[in-house]
């Protein structure tokens, strides 16, 4: 302490200045100079510092340090020398000169030795040759390196894009492959719901293989077999072999298609219709290497053909065959396009001469001017129907009535496609129609005369009641007038009612006898043969329900009768009716009804037999009796109008009984015309 | 009780034979009511009097026989007196059997019908009181308590109170009493009143 002490002290030293003796001017000078040098010196190792602390890049950055430091202490000890001229601390001064020279020979000595180094240290020029030509380098590997960029950019877009794509591209193939599955199997549904048997022939393997269905349609259980053509065609109808084999002759060629229908013969089956189709493949030399087609069972459609084509031609043979009715059909414009059997014997025209005609042709002069085939036409097609009564022409120019028909024919869509016209004849009908009448009446006749049993029953039933009114009425009257104050206005009533049911009774009676027989019997020359067997056509039920055979031994050429036919018939059915009411109980024998036919001389002589049970001789002489009767319900009646008609026909009536034959025979024999 | 007035009714197809017999049955005192059909007398309102029916065998629809079996099977206690304008014999054996009173071909004789009538209406009367018995017999039945409805076959039954009371097992006594209930309840004066107050209610013996 005491030495730095000594060391900080001024000591016995004066003070620089006096060297200068105080010269103002050369003091001055010196603290100007000093001072000034001081300062730069001061300040160059702060600007140092700052440059080194800015170029961290530059070589050798420690020099200048060491010369911030150097230049430091220099600038100190020029500040010293300013300090000394006023206070004279040389010691301090010293000091700080020592350190300077310190510095000063360190920083000396590590020039010397930096120098070589400095030396190879590049020179700006050449640094700024070297750095221009870098910089074009530089450039030029930006440029590249841009290039190079834009290119990976590229081909990274590209990359991206060609990868976009294949997924595109994968996601379309997989749709595609579902889709194609789903087409696989809805073509497969569509196969087994429509029935299609699928075929692949390879041709010039010969060999054909089925789908499934394909071997159901031809009765096998679906396998793996393959075939050849001569096996498949030997499952082929015979009929129809050579015609499936011309059919794959003629679609064996380029684009060539097949399209048949033949009758197969199943395992264990009927025969069955199918249709076969298929296209033909051929190669580069247009040479057919493979055919692939489908096959469909068709019986069903083809049965529903045939039975179509059956109904239709059933229908048109109905419709041609009617000869009632001209029945035909015309165009929209009413030209006739067809013509049935009726309407050529009706109208006289044949179907050659006038299909293609204007149907106006059957109107009259007065219709046409009327324009009514026009009206018809018109009508029909707005209503439908149309219909009238009116006078048409025949072929030969002649009228007849008709009464015509037109109906309007449209299609699905309603589109009108024509007329069916149905004409008749009326005259014809009106004529038909008294025909008919007239065998009704006669039939009734007949009829009613056929079970002359039931005929009497019901007579009695009728006449009896008026007669129990008659009756009642006579009954009440006698008891009013007998009573002391009578009621002779029920009395006038009763009496009026018993006038009113005789006459009723009275016309009942002449209503039976006009049944029984017509008003003027009929005297005609008859042959009995004939009667007989008109009379046993009326009775063909009740033969056959009673198990009833009928013989007969008819005389070959019997001369005829004059007689009424239809009395005849009566009295001949009578008999017969009575033959087999009388074999009804019969079971232990045959039923039988003989019935012969002899001319005797000048009569001819009938007999009808039955196998039943006979006669009862005691009755024989009461039989023709009015209302004699065995039998339960009979009201003795049959036998008696029988005989007064054989009486009333000059003949004679009579029933045998020949024990040894079982049953009853009844004869009646009548005058023959020759006598 | 006074049965009211007799009621003829004449089921006729035939109008005048209708109007003639209703004239001939008043002459004499009757009343007469006329149907043309079948289904018309069934579907007509009938007075509760005693009565018979003149019916035709044949008749449009149902017939005579038909209806005759229509009214046995609806319980329609009615003489049949059958008319017919022609009858055979099995059409008549059929209707008596299924209990006609008569069977009479038109026209008939005016004494055979009003006998018939006759014979039909005091049929009818004795049924119809004979039902009247009955119904009021049936109402008193009812009141009779189950025991009692066991009791009264058996005294009826001709059983005395001692083997009645071992059957039904109870006391003589007891029997006694209900069987004194059984002959008021049933307005029986004597037991062969009872007894035949029994028959008449068709009672199972025991």
């Amino acid at each position: 302490m005491q030495h730095l002490r000594a060391l900080l002290s001024s000591g016995p030293y004066m003070p620089h200045g006096y060297c200068f003796l105080w010269n103002r001017g050369l003091v001055g000078l010196h603290v100007i100079s000093d001072s000034l040098i001081a300062l730069s010196y001061l300040s160059i190792p702060f600007t140092l510092g700052y440059f080194v602390r800015k170029r961290r890049d530059l070589p050798f950055h420690w020099m200048f340090l060491c010369f911030g430091v150097f230049i430091l202490a220099c600038g100190i000890t020029h500040a010293m020398e300013v300090w000394t001229l006023w206070h004279a601390d040389y010691w301090v001064s010293g000091s700080i000169k020592a350190l300077t020279a310190l510095a000063s020979v360190a920083t000396a000595i590590l020039l010397v030795k930096l120098i070589p180094h400095a030396v190879s240290l590049p020179s700006p020029a050449a640094m700024r040759l070297e750095i221009a030509e870098r910089r074009r380098a530089e450039e030029a590997l930006s440029v590249a390196k841009m290039e190079l960029e834009r290119r990976v950019e590229e081909r990274t877009r590209e990359l991206r894009e060609v990868n976009e794509e294949l997924v595109r591209e994968i996601e379309q193939r997989e749709q595609l492959e579902q889709s194609l599955k789903d087409s696989e199997e809805q073509l497969r549904l569509a196969q087994e719901a429509s029935g299609l048997g699928v075929w692949d022939w390879d041709t010039r393997a010969d060999k054909i293989v089925w789908s499934a269905q394909h071997f159901r349609i031809f009765g096998f259980e679906p396998n793996l077999d393959t075939f050849d053509l001569v096996s498949v065609v030997a499952l082929v109808h015979p009929e129809d072999r050579l015609a499936l084999r011309l059919s794959i002759r003629e679609a064996l060629r380029p684009g060539g298609e097949l399209e048949t229908e033949y009758r197969i013969l199943p395992q264990n089956g009927q025969p069955r219709w199918v249709m076969s189709k298929g296209r033909t493949h051929c190669d580069q030399a247009g040479q057919p290497f493979r055919m692939i087609g489908v096959t469909l069972d068709v019986t069903e459609r083809r049965e529903a053909e045939e039975e179509l084509r059956r109904s239709e031609e059933r229908f048109r043979l109905l419709i041609e065959g009617i000869a009632d009715y001209a029945i035909f059909m015309l165009d929209p414009a009413g030209f006739v396009t067809s013509w049935n059997s009726g309407a050529e014997r009706i109208k006289g025209y044949r179907a050659q001469e006038i299909i293609g005609q204007h149907f106006s042709c059957f109107y009259g002069d007065e219709d046409l001017r009327q324009g009514k085939p026009a009206i018809a036409l018109r009508e029909a097609a707005a209503q439908g129907r149309f219909g009238e009564d009116g006078w048409r022409l025949r072929k030969d120019g002649s009228r007849f009535r008709a009464n015509a028909i037109l109906t309007a024919l449209v299609d699905q869509q309603g589109e009108l496609i024509g007329f069916a016209k149905i004409t008749r004849d009326l005259t014809e009908s009106r004529r038909a129609e008294e025909a008919i009448q007239a065998a009704q009446a006669e039939l009734a006749r007949v009829v009613r005369a056929t079970s002359l049993g039931e005929l009497t029953a019901s007579i009695a039933h009728e006449i009896n009641q008026p007669l129990a009114a008659i009756v009642n009425n006579a009954n009440a009257s006698s008891r009013l007038l007998a009573s002391p104050e009578p009621n002779l206005e029920e009395v006038r009533q009763a009496v009026e009612d018993i006038a009113e049911a005789g006459t009723r009774a009275g016309e009942i009676i002449s209503r039976i006898r006009g049944l029984l027989k017509k008003a003027a019997p009929e005297r005609n020359p008859l042959d009995i043969n004939k009667v007989i067997h008109e009379t046993l056509a009326l009775i063909p039920g009740v033969l056959e329900t009673q198990h009833i055979s009928v013989e007969m031994e008819l005389e070959a050429a019997p001369p005829p009768v004059l007689g009424d036919r239809v009395q005849l018939q009566q009295v001949l059915l009578n008999l017969l009716m009575n033959g087999i009411e009388a074999m009804h109980s019969i079971l232990d024998r045959p039923r039988v009804l003989m019935i012969r036919s002899d001319a005797l001389g000048s009569r001819l002589e009938v007999a009808v037999q039955d196998s039943g049970t006979g006669l009862d001789p005691r009755h024989v002489p009461r039989i023709f009796d009015t209302f004699f009767t065995t039998k339960a319900s009979g009201m003795g009646m049959g036998l008696s109008i029988s005989r007064s008609i054989i009486e009333a026909h000059s003949g004679r009536l009579w029933a045998s009984h020949d024990p040894t034959a079982k049953g009853a025979t009844f004869h009646f024999s009548l005058p023959t015309t020759g006598s | 009780m006074i049965d009211p007035l007799p009621v003829v009714f004449v089921v006729d197809d035939e109008l005048s034979v209708c109007i003639s017999l209703k004239r001939l049955l008043r002459s004499v005192g009757l009343e007469a009511r006329t149907y043309v059909s079948a289904q018309e007398f069934l579907r007509s309102e009938r007075p509760d009097a005693p009565g018979c029916l003149i019916l035709d065998v044949r008749l449009p629809g149902l017939s005579g026989l038909d209806l005759q079996q229509e009214l046995t099977a609806a319980k329609i206690d009615l003489p049949v007196i059958f008319i017919t304008g022609h009858g055979d014999i099995p059409m008549s054996v059929r209707a008596m059997k299924a209990g006609a009173v008569e069977f009479l071909t038109k026209p008939f004789r005016e004494q055979d019908l009003l006998e018939a009538i006759e014979r039909g209406i005091e049929q009818n009367r004795i049924t119809r009181k004979h039902n009247a018995e009955i119904r009021i017999l049936q109402r008193r039945y009812a009141l009779l308590t189950p025991r009692e409805r066991e009791v009264f076959p058996r005294v009826t039954g001709g059983l005395p109170n001692k083997q009645i009371a071992a059957q039904l097992g109870a006391s003589e006594k007891t029997i006694k009493v209900h069987r004194g209930q059984v002959m008021q309840k049933m307005k029986a004066e004597s037991l062969a009143d009872l007894i035949q107050m029994a028959s008449k209610l068709r009672l199972p013996p025991n």
